[in-house]
């Protein structure tokens, strides 16, 4: 791994880890638990798309870790890297070959995590009354998705190259 | 700018998860658990609870009028049979046997809500 790489890794993790405490500044005290903006979410599309799946993939488990020890616990920890998984294998397959933009990448990593956020959450409380969360998280994943993917498509665009390697052309590449 | 055409799969994407959404909302709605009991509110106060299994006919005068709202309670479901109020929409409201089905009568501020029986246990002496 190139030393830039792993610099611009390091650096997008801490962006991520930065925007996992605003929002546990913010949280959302709504009718159902679980509706987040996602914000950390913002630097993996980023990452995604401009340094490739691995290394969206080391920046969302580092991010997801650090978050847990520093604003959560070991439950968060498990919702959390569930959530991460999940959505990033998804959003790494249809960055590649779906023809979604980043918004629509980003709506289905979105869902993706709070279907697994839900999916764990009845296996560790071992309540199935939770599913009844399920529309709304769908609507709050489709929207925060459209939110976070659209201010990831500025940033891809936007964010010089020589920031993250020029060398590298893994994901999707075209922006 | 680009062309929304662009976009087409993405906005089909949101479109197909927003009614996925209302459709299982639609579903979970119709699976709601029946009540047990209900529950009658005026101006927030609690007036009564009720079991849902018992026939019953009870009257909630209004202030200002003699007669008020006829509440009836029979064969496991409750409706408004009567109102004294000028748009009777309570009544219109029909029949309401599930868990969290309300019937609300504005003009009295009357609220009559189809409550679990675990729900009910807090409010039963």
């Amino acid at each position: 791994m190139k030393p830039k790489q792993i610099v611009a890794e390091a650096l997008l993790c801490c962006l991520a880890l930065v925007l996992s405490y605003v929002e546990s500044l913010f949280p959302l005290h709504l009718a159902v638990p679980g509706i987040k903006m996602g914000l950390p979410n913002l630097v993996i599309v980023f990452a995604l798309y401009r340094l490739g799946a691995g290394s969206a993939l080391r920046i969302s488990l580092v991010r997801v870790g650090l978050s847990a020890l520093l604003f959560g616990n070991v439950f968060s920890l498990l919702y959390s890297a569930a959530g991460a998984v999940l959505s990033l294998s998804l959003m790494a397959i249809l960055a590649r070959r779906s023809g979604l933009h980043t918004a629509g990448v980003s709506v289905s990593g979105a869902v993706c995590h709070n279907l697994a956020q839900i999916g764990v959450a009845m296996m560790v409380l071992g309540t199935r009354e939770i599913i009844f969360y399920l529309p709304v998280l769908l609507v709050s994943g489709t929207v925060s998705g459209v939110v976070i993917g659209v201010l990831a498509a500025l940033m891809i665009s936007r964010i010089p190259h020589e920031v993250t390697d020029p060398g590298k052309t893994d994901g999707s590449g075209k922006n | 700018m680009k062309k929304i055409g662009e976009y087409r799969k993405d906005l089909i994407l949101i479109l197909v998860l927003l009614a996925g959404a209302g459709l299982i909302a639609g579903a979970f709605a119709l699976a709601k658990k029946p009540g047990a009991f209900v529950r009658v509110e005026q101006n927030g106060q609690l007036l009564a609870v009720y079991p849902l299994a018992e026939d019953r006919r009870e009257v909630f005068p209004a202030e200002e009028a003699a007669e008020g709202n006829v509440l009836v309670i029979s064969g496991g479901a409750v409706h408004m049979e009567s109102a004294s109020c000028p748009d009777r929409l309570c009544v219109k409201q029909g029949e309401k046997s599930r868990a969290g089905d309300t019937i609300i009568c504005l003009p009295h501020k009357l609220a009559v809500t189809v409550i679990s029986r675990e729900e009910a246990e807090g409010l039963l002496p």
